[in-house]
């Protein structure tokens, strides 16, 4: 296993791509995060400029999002984890670019040559997927934390309260990996398969779902991105809700292991999709 | 006498294609053995199977004796059709990952891009390369670890005509060596330097299996020319030991009864007042051989 492991790192940290998109996700990640807190709240109190004009009530609502609490615990848990899981396509493209790119260049055949088993040569794109998820969770993690501490009274607060959220988002990133992976192997190429994710996961599912039952009904639920796409809800709703209770929505943890298990299933297919192939 | 590697019946169908057809033959330690046929022979579907790539679909085959195939990879090196490394990697970069994926634990990098000459462009990234340094970075590649059987497929494809030339020395100085070298090619003079051992593909079907010699022939060859065609060709005609007559050019090649003396000819043509102005003994080579073969 380490070898398949070396073989897989000297393969992805030659290539700038691999950087470039570790170096993206970062970036993007900390540009929308720290900017999110500026953003005026709809429906918000008044610019400062403003203030002297309107009453003692307006003065209390909150302007920006970062004064709605955008930044406090626990709700940086879910605010963060939400606008992260858009940034997961980073990793799925950059998995489908280096998968495709085996069968492009035909070194998924010359690795068979040289001594890899098939089995061999889908345990090191599992690497691949594995360490893509886990390292863009460990940089969404360390951006909360670190919001955490800047905007908090750490004395105050729980830092790990709702942090369940952070477990959503790898659960999401990894799901939406496999399936790329599974893709990646059936057409071998990148540029269409990434079109062909983003239009399933954007728009055909969305019509599969309204044609064979109604929203809210459980087979709506279930068509396979859905149970990884309800792991960290929206939380704007939560947000502008300041004068309510707040409840904390916490992870859905059955749908977890529907997330789960829709991301074996992906991986085993994909298995069995190069096991008897020729090359 | 030892064999490396044993093909029992293999076949391989594309729908109605019989791409390979039930080609049995033995590869003995330490030969040079080549795989001849034309295009579309089955030279490389072969290749192909006994190298796990491509699915066989009945008959087997079987490295040193029935060693696992995971097992056998570890001394085999093998190019195969085209030259398959990562593009965004230097040379160097992509023999260490081949290293890597071959389970050598002291890969001599340096020392199979010298044996290419390729030492002075290994830090170059492999899509900068031309088509014959790609080559030359396969057999680098195949070299690597000193493996006891070297595959070889169209190895000479993209070279120059000094790359072939290298390439062919490169493989007799391995085989001198005492590694088995396996090689498919459709260019014969190749073939012909290096090999001992030849079988000969056509259409999937083996046509030929034993030494080149034999595919060669023993048929002597003679290469005259004199400075009347017309009447040379006439009296030759009338020869009762000459078996073939073949005119190329000014030149007629003559497939003689091996009994018939080169002098004889030149004194029954003397006689009747053809004097020669040209008189070449030939051997038959691989090449009269094979199209001999494949167009019967």
């Amino acid at each position: 296993m380490m070898r398949l492991i070396a073989i897989e790192w000297y393969k992805l940290r030659t290539h700038r791509f691999f950087w470039w998109g570790m170096g993206l996700f970062l970036v993007l990640l900390s540009v929308l995060l720290w900017t999110f807190g500026k953003i005026p709240l709809p429906g918000g109190g008044p610019k400062a400029e403003d203030a002297a004009d309107a009453g003692m009530a307006m003065m209390l609502l909150p302007r920006t999002f970062e004064e709605a609490g955008f930044y406090r615990l626990p709700l940086i848990w879910q605010n963060a984890t939400f606008w992260a899981s858009f940034f997961k396509f980073i990793p799925a493209f950059l998995l489908l670019f280096f998968v495709s790119s085996e069968f492009e260049y035909r070194t998924y055949r010359q690795n068979i040559i040289d001594g890899l088993s098939v089995g061999q040569f889908f345990l090191s794109k599992v690497f691949t997927l594995v360490l893509f998820s886990v390292l863009s969770t460990i940089v969404v993690g360390i951006t909360i934390v670190v919001l955490a501490y800047a905007n908090n009274d750490m004395a105050e607060a729980n830092l790990w309260a709702e942090s369940s959220f952070l477990i959503g988002y790898f659960m999401e990133t990894f799901f939406i990996l496999c399936m790329a992976l599974f893709l990646g192997f059936l057409t071998k190429k990148s540029v269409i398969t990434i079109v062909i994710l983003i239009m399933y996961y954007y728009v055909v599912e969305q019509f599969l779902g309204y044609w064979l039952s109604e929203p809210g009904e459980a087979l709506f639920d279930y068509l396979p991105t859905r149970p990884s796409r309800s792991l960290v809800p929206e939380p704007i709703s939560r947000i502008l809700d300041f004068f309510g209770q707040r409840e904390a929505p916490s992870l859905n943890w059955h749908m977890w292991w529907v997330s789960l298990a829709y991301s074996l299933v992906f991986l085993f297919s994909s298995y069995f999709l190069i096991r008897k192939r020729d090359l | 006498m030892d064999t490396v590697l044993k093909l029992e019946k293999l076949s391989k169908h594309y729908g109605r294609i019989k791409a390979v057809n039930e080609v049995s033959f033995a590869v003995p330690k330490g030969s040079v053995f080549g795989i001849l046929g034309p295009n579309g022979s089955g030279k490389t579907t072969t290749l192909g199977m006994i190298l796990g790539v491509i699915q066989p679909l009945s008959g087997s085959f079987s490295w040193f004796d029935n060693l696992s195939p995971q097992e056998a990879k570890k001394h085999i090196g093998a190019l195969l059709e085209t030259p398959n490394f990562y593009p965004y990697m230097t040379a160097r970069q992509n023999l260490t990952l081949a290293a890597k994926v071959k389970q050598i634990k002291e890969p001599n990098i340096e020392e199979v891009l010298e044996q290419v000459k390729l030492l002075d462009r290994a830090d170059d990234k492999f899509k900068t390369y031309s088509l014959g340094m790609k080559q030359r970075l396969a057999i680098a590649s195949a070299l690597l670890g000193n493996p006891e059987v070297l595959v070889l497929d169209e190895p000479t494809n993209g070279l120059d005509p000094r790359g072939i030339a290298e390439v062919r020395q490169l493989i007799m100085d391995i085989a001198a060596r005492g590694i088995t070298v396996l090689m498919a090619s459709h260019i014969l003079a190749v073939v012909e330097k290096v090999c001992e051992h030849v079988v000969v593909l056509q259409n999937g079907v083996l046509r030929f299996e034993g030494l080149a010699s034999e595919l060669s022939g023993d048929a002597a060859l003679l290469r005259i020319k004199a400075n009347n065609d017309s009447q040379l060709e006439a009296l030759l005609s009338q020869h009762p030991q000459i078996q073939n007559i073949h005119r190329d050019g000014h030149f007629f090649d003559l497939e003689i009864d091996p009994e018939l003396k080169a002098e004889e000819l030149n004194q029954w043509l003397a006689e009747r007042q053809v004097f020669l102005n040209h008189l070449e003994i030939k051997q038959a080579g691989l090449e009269e051989g094979f199209l001999k073969l494949i167009d019967s």
